[in-house]
């Protein structure tokens, strides 16, 4: 092979196109391991940044971060890009593992001791936390277009991991108003944000 | 579910924010609402945005471990649907039939494992018997391989076949069982029932054991250890769930 590596050097001057995440993950998803080594460095710190908000404490989330990146590595041919983001699919196995691992918690022995002392932290606590804590602008000012209750209900089910049904507790209302505010505010985020599933 | 209005819940879907019973029903929905599945992308597209939001935490420290684990960890095969129609779906099924099998034998020989099983259900029922079921689902043109990780170290596996109507459960590396307890299979029904489907006492390496159930409305397998004596209806804390529907 007589290529010489300088037209190569040339194109990433100009400016190469880095693999996507989503390439990254397709690649994975044929076994290649170096891509996916790539994607761990891309995506890890969102994962484990998820799970933590969820579980908080910091020995099991790293247990549960640990088990998603396997699980992505496991589930990668199944991964769909017609349906969304590599690091939507992936969030989304990330927070839906810590809150399995949340609930696995309350269920057992120390169940209402854990479940009281996450219901008991005032919600006005959480929201300044919440704020403070958020990096995207555009995420902060999405949120601060929703109503009080919508704020709430995705807030205590997305960064604190409860089911509608203890959001509904914690806020005092119906089971049902607590799912549609949820639903409500996830539209008002879409519409407010323009995300791209 | 007795929540009338089930389009509503897509948000709580998309925020995981319903019971497994509840995300088990609502999925069903989801196979057959496009109008449900599309909001459900989009609203999960935000929830992740959520999450986007966080700020990121170095996982430097995890990556031997996931490393060492992907490294012994097999990929799921790619599947259709389950209601893909099986002559539109059969020359890729019968390559995944045949990488099923080829998995499931490669494993044999890479541990040299010997194969026992007597579940409740299997132990009046002839080594024949057994290997019969075994070969009609691993030789079924819609095969499909399901995957967890068992709490404790190693990996449940459920190949299934529907138009065997059988399934199978491996598993691997299994943590031993303690003195008078045994490995109990359960079904998780989509309605949330939970029911026993063979118990087995694993030895090393693979464990092959047929799925004493109807796959018919069928959610998740289970994993339990239990006293061999235990012989009440409730399912205990299971150490490995396979979701059949993800």
């Amino acid at each position: 092979m007589q290529r010489s590596f300088k037209p190569a050097l040339r194109s990433r001057v100009i400016g190469i196109e880095l693999p996507t995440e989503d390439d990254l993950l397709q690649a994975a998803a044929g076994g290649d391991q170096g891509a996916y080594s790539a994607l761990f460095e891309l995506v890890s710190p969102a994962v484990v940044a998820v799970v933590r908000q969820v579980l908080r404490d910091v020995a099991q989330s790293d247990e549960v971060a640990q088990e998603v990146m396997v699980e992505v590595w496991r589930r990668a041919p199944n991964f769909d890009p017609d349906k969304g983001r590599a690091r939507t699919w992936i969030l989304t196995i990330a927070h839906r593992r810590a809150t399995d691992r949340v609930r696995h918690e309350e269920a057992a022995s120390s169940r209402e001791r854990r479940y009281w002392s996450r219901i008991e932290r005032e919600y006005d606590v959480v929201a300044e936390e919440v704020e403070a804590h958020l990096e995207r602008e555009d995420v902060r000012l999405a949120l601060r277009s929703l109503t009080p209750l919508q704020r709430a209900a995705i807030e205590l089910a997305y960064f604190e991991g409860h089911t509608y049904v203890q959001v509904a507790e914690a806020l005092n209302v119906p089971v049902g108003t607590a799912s549609t505010r949820i639903r409500d505010a996830l539209i008002r985020l879409r519409d407010v944000m323009g995300v791209t599933p | 579910m007795s929540t009338p209005a089930l389009h509503l819940l897509t948000g709580a879907y998309a925020a995981n924010a319903l019971s497994p019973q509840e995300r088990a029903a609502f999925r069903e929905h989801l196979a057959e609402c496009a109008t449900c599945a599309d909001e459900v992308r989009e609203l999960q597209g935000v929830a992740a945005a959520l999450g986007e939001s966080l700020p990121e935490t170095s996982a430097s420290h995890l990556r031997a471990g996931v490393f060492a684990e992907v490294a012994r960890t097999p990929q799921e095969l790619r599947r259709r649907p389950l209601d893909a129609p099986v002559a539109a779906a059969r020359h890729g099924s019968r390559g995944a039939r045949v990488l099923v099998a080829a998995s499931v034998v490669a494993l044999f020989v890479a541990t040299g494992a010997s194969v026992v099983a007597f579940g409740q259900h299997q132990r009046m029922a002839d080594e024949a018997g057994r290997s019969s079921a075994i070969s009609q689902v691993l030789t079924a043109d819609d095969a499909h391989t399901f995957g967890a990780p068992v709490a404790g170290g190693g990996s449940a596996t459920v190949v299934m076949s529907q138009s065997a109507s059988k399934a199978l459960f491996v598993g691997k590396a299994l943590p031993a069982a303690a003195a008078g307890q045994v490995y109990k299979i359960w079904v998780v029904m989509n309605d949330g029932r939970e029911i026993p489907a063979g118990s087995f006492v694993p030895r090393s390496g693979v464990i092959v054991v047929p799925i004493a159930h109807d796959l018919h409305g069928v959610a998740e397998v289970a994993l339990t250890v239990q006293s061999a004596a235990d012989s009440t209806d409730r399912m205990p804390s299971p150490i490995a769930m396979v979701d059949l529907r993800t």
